[in-house]
Formats: structure tokens, sequence, C-alpha cells
């Protein structure tokens, strides 16, 4: 029996969803599933709708929801809609008499459109029209309970309501209480109080109509976020020096590497532009040098990029795409630094764009962005969807992979550092070792300024042809291919698009392929590859499709708009709707 | 129900969930709906106050405005310390 789930835990930010939501990631990856949940949050620090959307049996988001765990009246106002016939329904009794007007925090948006379509309902109101399996936990009753089995005041164990709600869920969707409590012990290892707190929620749920699930694959799996499988694999890569600017989500990334460095050089700068200088000076100096950032650092980190392109300088920039742009929704997701990315810095300034589709692709690009950054001594920005960022998935344990550490050879007698070569490449030693001059000035071949017509015609054409021979290097693996050949329709996309797709793909009726471009700057020539109609899906106005159109025809693109993750069922409209020859379909899942 | 918690002046409403909140004279949580003998009567005075429906603190000179729209009004607000968790950078 393949167990297939699309959970969501709700609740007000600072009530303890991301854990909530970890714990139950974590239970069904001890359990032995595949199991992907993303968190949704706002941008201000407390109080606002939060939710914890997780899927088990498979690494995309999908409608509808087959259980949610609402441990507010909001959360079951922000997704009733969105609740399959006979689906889980965990909320507070007291809630129920709720009507939508009694709801102080609900945005205006949302209470106008529950009220449009259903008046100033109650939650009562609302599970009447629904058929829903539902267990409304009497949470007051249940904390005195605690309070008195602990002998705590209630002020100290009123924390864990999200624990209460989250082990009913889980145990009435089948998962045992013991695979509970280790993703509990795992979650909160030090404060037995929440084992407590999970034993009489389901003590409270045990006579009620469970779900049943058999065990899934045996091997303990790694559950990582997206910073995490990043940063572990910077670690893995050997980096020796990392400069940031807190912003969200990088700063979580940046926080892991330096909760665990050991000898690496971690620095907060002042802004991101000395961060970008910080890492670039110490790529000089012969580190492996990293920095990380979302769109409005990227922004700044902008003349540097020109420097490193002109200096010939080694470096990897991770960039987190958020909502963009300026601010925009600063803790949802989107893909539209694309073109900033690819054109960042000014001049001809080359450097490689690298896109991840999921966790595992992100594994395998941090150690492949700084091979092709120090073998073409070349900055590569490293983009990933900001939902991929704070996503947490099972990964198998064995994912990562080190790469060696910087190696220099002996300095000659006459080093240049910028010698004019066959392939562009000059020999790359650190300062110090050998004499040289680094600057942002166009230069000879020893690093010296020079504005010699000469010159500067054979400089140019050396960074050209190290960037045409990168662009063969990586021509074999610049995009992957899934689905059927000779497809009526051909799909193309990048980033974290990819596991929607590629389940849609799957269960689509109508033969589809796609294309999942994963190399992005030197951009590559897919033409030989299209089949049928060309369907472009992409997070943000169109920027994908901008460049697609430089090498083959797009008839229609899909565009998600809303700052919220693709879903399968999203992909299967955006199909349909490009076969029946619309041009544009806007994707507006997701709350 | 007139002298529950939730209209008293020692009690504060939790931030989040809607049934709890911190007693100041027991130092510990209750429920908006309980009663006991320390009720004494909720005065509004100060230069910030809690509005539920907005979730938000106003000041004084918001009061009647937040009051005459039929808002809840209380003293301040009760925050669980540890949530940190949540706290993000811009």
């Amino acid at each position: 029996m393949k167990v297939d789930l699309s959970i969501a835990i709700g609740g007000f930010q600072g009530g303890g969803i991301e854990s909530a939501g970890q714990i139950a990631v974590k239970a069904f990856a001890i359990k032995g599933y595949e199991v992907f949940g993303s968190r949704e949050y706002h941008s201000n620090i407390i109080g606002a709708h939060s939710y914890y959307h997780i899927r088990v049996g498979g690494k995309a988001l999908r409608m509808p929801l087959d259980a949610l765990i609402a441990l507010d009246a909001e959360s079951v106002f922000t997704h009733f809609r969105n609740l399959r016939s006979n689906a889980i329904l965990v909320c507070d009794r007291s809630s129920l008499e709720k009507k939508v007007s009694e709801i102080p925090s609900m945005s205006k948006a949302l209470r106008e459109r529950i009220e449009r379509t259903y008046g100033n309902i109650s939650l009562n109101q609302i599970l009447e029209k629904l058929e829903l399996r539902l267990i409304s936990l009497p949470m007051a009753e249940l904390l005195k309970k605690l309070s008195e089995a602990v002998k705590k005041p209630m002020s100290s164990v009123s924390r864990t309501l999200n624990v209460m709600g989250v082990s009913a869920g889980l145990y009435l969707l089948g998962l045992d209480e013991s695979t509970i409590k280790k993703a509990i012990e795992r979650q909160f290892p030090d404060f037995e109080i929440n084992l407590m707190a999970m034993e009489i929620a389901i003590d409270e749920v045990r006579d009620k109509e469970r779900d049943k699930i058999p065990d899934g694959k045996k091997g303990e799996k790694l559950v990582l976020t997206g910073c995490e499988a990043v940063a572990i694999a910077k670690l893995f890569s050997n980096i020796e020096f990392l400069s940031f600017y807190p912003i969200t989500p990088a700063t979580d990334e940046a926080l892991f590497i330096e909760e665990n460095r050991g000898r690496i050089i971690t620095v907060q700068a002042e802004d991101e532009i000395s961060a970008l200088g910080m890492a670039l000076g110490a790529s000089i100096a012969g580190l492996r040098a990293t920095v990380t950032t979302s769109g409005p650092g990227f922004s700044l980190m902008n003349e540097m990029i020109s420097f490193a392109v002109q200096a010939e300088i080694p470096i990897v920039i991770t960039l987190w795409m958020r909502a963009s742009p300026s601010t925009g929704i600063a803790t949802r997701t989107g893909q539209q630094d694309l073109l900033h990315a690819i054109f960042s810095g000014h001049g001809d300034a080359f450097k490689v764009v690298i896109a991840s589709g999921d966790h595992e692709e992100a594994i395998e690009d941090v150690p492949l962005s700084f091979k092709l950054a120090e073998d073409f001594q070349i900055p590569v920005v490293h983009i990933l969807d900001k939902f991929i960022a704070s996503s947490l998935t099972s990964i198998e344990k064995n994912k990562f992979t080190p790469l060696p550490k910087r190696e220099f050879s002996t300095p000659p007698e006459n080093y240049l550092r910028y010698k004019l070569t066959e392939n562009g490449v000059s020999p790359f030693l650190p300062i110090g070792m050998a004499t040289m001059i680094v600057s942002s000035l166009e230069h000879d071949e020893y690093g010296f300024a020079s504005e010699d017509p000469v010159i500067r015609e054979e400089m140019m054409l050396k960074r050209i042809r190290k960037f045409r021979k990168l662009a063969k290097r990586v021509s074999g693996n610049s995009y992957s291919v899934y689905g059927e050949k000779n497809a009526e329709i051909t799909i193309i996309s990048f980033g974290s698009t990819k596991n929607a797709i590629v389940e849609a793909i799957e269960i689509s009726k109508i033969p589809a392929k796609f294309l999942q471009l994963r190399i992005l700057s030197p951009f590559p020539d897919i033409s030989e590859e299209i089949d049928g109609k060309v369907l472009c899906i992409e997070s943000n106005a169109g920027q994908l499709s901008f460049l697609l159109k430089n090498c083959c025809r797009v008839d229609c693109v899909a565009k998600k708009l809303n700052a919220r993750p693709l879903y399968v069922d999203e992909v299967l409209r955006a199909i349909e709707g490009a076969i029946e020859g619309r041009k544009e379909v806007i994707l507006s899942g997701g709350v | 129900m007139d002298k529950n918690c939730e209209k008293c002046g020692n009690w504060l409403p939790h931030i989040g969930y809607h049934f709890l909140g911190f007693c100041n004279k027991k130092v510990d949580i209750s429920f908006r709906e309980s009663f006991c003998e320390f009720f004494v009567e909720m005065e509004l005075s100060g230069e910030f106050l809690w509005c539920e429906d907005c979730r938000s603190i106003i000041s004084f000179a918001e009061f009647e405005e937040h009051k005459n729209s039929g808002h809840k009004i209380f003293r301040g607000v009760f925050v669980d310390s540890d949530y940190r968790e949540e706290i993000y950078e811009g």
C-alpha cells in the first residue's frame, strides 16, 4: 500500500508551528517514509497565521489536504476549503463557536473573501457543511491535566499545546506512539514534559477511529532544511571562509556553519558589499570562500561581482530567492532573481548561475559551484528558491561528498597572474606565494594597470575564451530531462518547481516531458530537446521565458506570482491550459 | 460571567491562544472564562494598551476609537518568552 498524505499544521506565529511541523516530518521519516515539509510564515515576528504543509510519500506539495491540525480557529478558517472529503480535522474545542468576524489576527482580505462566500459563519456552521472526521480536543482541560501530572504551574506547560495537537493528529493518521515519542525526543531532547503532553493528548483520542499505515522503508535518513543541506554541503566542500550580512533566509545557513565551523573563519560583515569584499580577499589569499544572501543583499554585492570577474577571483555566492522586488514578502518564496543573477555586475561580467531543484540537487551543486569557481577563476551564483530554504525533507545519509582542499603548485620564476593561455585560464597562486597585483583595473599579464588597446583586447578575448571553455565543460550537465520522448508538450522550468512538475507529468493524461534547467549561465541550448508545445512554468513574471525565446519558441507561460510554492495540481492545470492554446496561465494555489 | 478572568485587572490575554491568559496575581496561566477570589475590576490606564481585535499595541489616545468599534482592549498581552524559534530577520 502506497502511503500518500498531504497534511497541514496551522496556528499563530509564535505558537510552535515550526516545532510541530518538524516533529511530524521526523516521525514519518523515522517510520521510513519519504517526507517533505514546507513552512509558510509571515515576516512579522509573532501573532499572524503560519502553517506547515507536509507531504508524505512524495517530495512535492499537493492539494487537497488529507488532514489539518489546527491549533487555533484561524487555521480552520484559512484552510477548510482545501480539505478533502472525510479528511481529519484536529482542533481546539473552545474555538468551534468562533465566528469569522471574531478572529482578530486574520487578514482583512481573507476575512472578506470568506464572508463574501459564506457570510459571518462560525466554525461549527462550516463543519456542518463539510464531511470531515472532526476531533475537537479540550485543550484547556488537557493543559490542566498536564499541569497536575507534572506538578508544575500551567505557565510552564502551556507551550506544549503544539505538541498535544500534533501528537493527537499523528496518532489518528496511524503513527504508533513509539514513533511519535522518538520524533518528539529528537525535537526536544531535554524536555520530558513534551512526552507527557503527547501521552495526555493521545489518551484523549485513543478510542477514536484511526487510519492504518504500514512501515515504510527501513534505514535511517537525515532530516534537513534546505539551509542546513547547503551549509553541510559547504562544510563537506572544505570551505575556509564565510562572510554574510543577516537576511532571511541566508542567516539560517550562515549560523549553521558558524555553530559547526571548526577552523572555518566566519564573519558577520557590516553590509553585503563588505561581506563579498571580505570573501574575495580571502579567496585571493587562497582560501575557499563563500557568501550567502538573498535578493536585497545580492543587489548590494553587484559592484564586487564585477570586480571578481575582472580580477578573476573564484567565489561562490549563494542566493536564496524570496518574493521580490525590494523587501517584497521577505519570508515567502519566489524565482524573481533569475535575470538579476545572470546579468549581475556591470560590464561583460561572465559568471556561472546554477539553480537547484531540491535539497538533493543543492547538496550536489555546492561542490560543483566551488569546482567551477576555482577551475575557471570566476564567480558562481548558486540560486535557490526560498521554498527550499525552510523546507524540511528526508535525505539519504551518503549524499554528501567531500571536495578536496584547494591546492597550489610551486610558483615559477616568472609568475604571470594573468598569463594569456589557450583556454583563457591563467595559473592561480594565492597572494603571498608569488608577486602579483590584483586590482579592479584592466591589466597586463602581471596585473599592472593598462589602457593599451591591444592588451585590453587580449584580456577581453582571454576572459571570453575562458567562459567558452567553461560552457563546453558544463554543456552535458546543464539540464535534466524527465518524462516521455515525443511528448505532446515540453515543460521547461528551473528551481524548486521541479518536484511538482516531475510528479505532475507522471500522472498527466497528456504525454509530457520536462526539461529542468540546472545551469542557466552559460545558458544551455535545448532546441534539440523540444517536443510538441512548449510550456514554461516559473514563479516570476516571465524571466525564464524571456531567456528561452532566444533559443526556442514558447507557446505558453504559466506564472506563479502569489509567493507560494507550486502544487502538483497546478502543473496539471497549466498543461491543460497550454494544450487548449492559452498563451498565459496564472497559478494561484496556496493560502 | 461578569467577573471572569477576561474582565479582571490581574489578567492579560495570551497573544495566540484565545482561551488562555496570564494572571499577575497567581503568576500563572489561567483560562479566559475562569473565576477566582482575587478578581479586581480592570482599569485601563497607562501610555499603551493591547487591542486584541487588531492584535497590536495601541496608544491610550486611540483607546476610544477602538472601544467604539467594539474591540476588546486589555492593559497588555502575555507573550511566552520561549518563542525564539519564530524570530527571523527582514
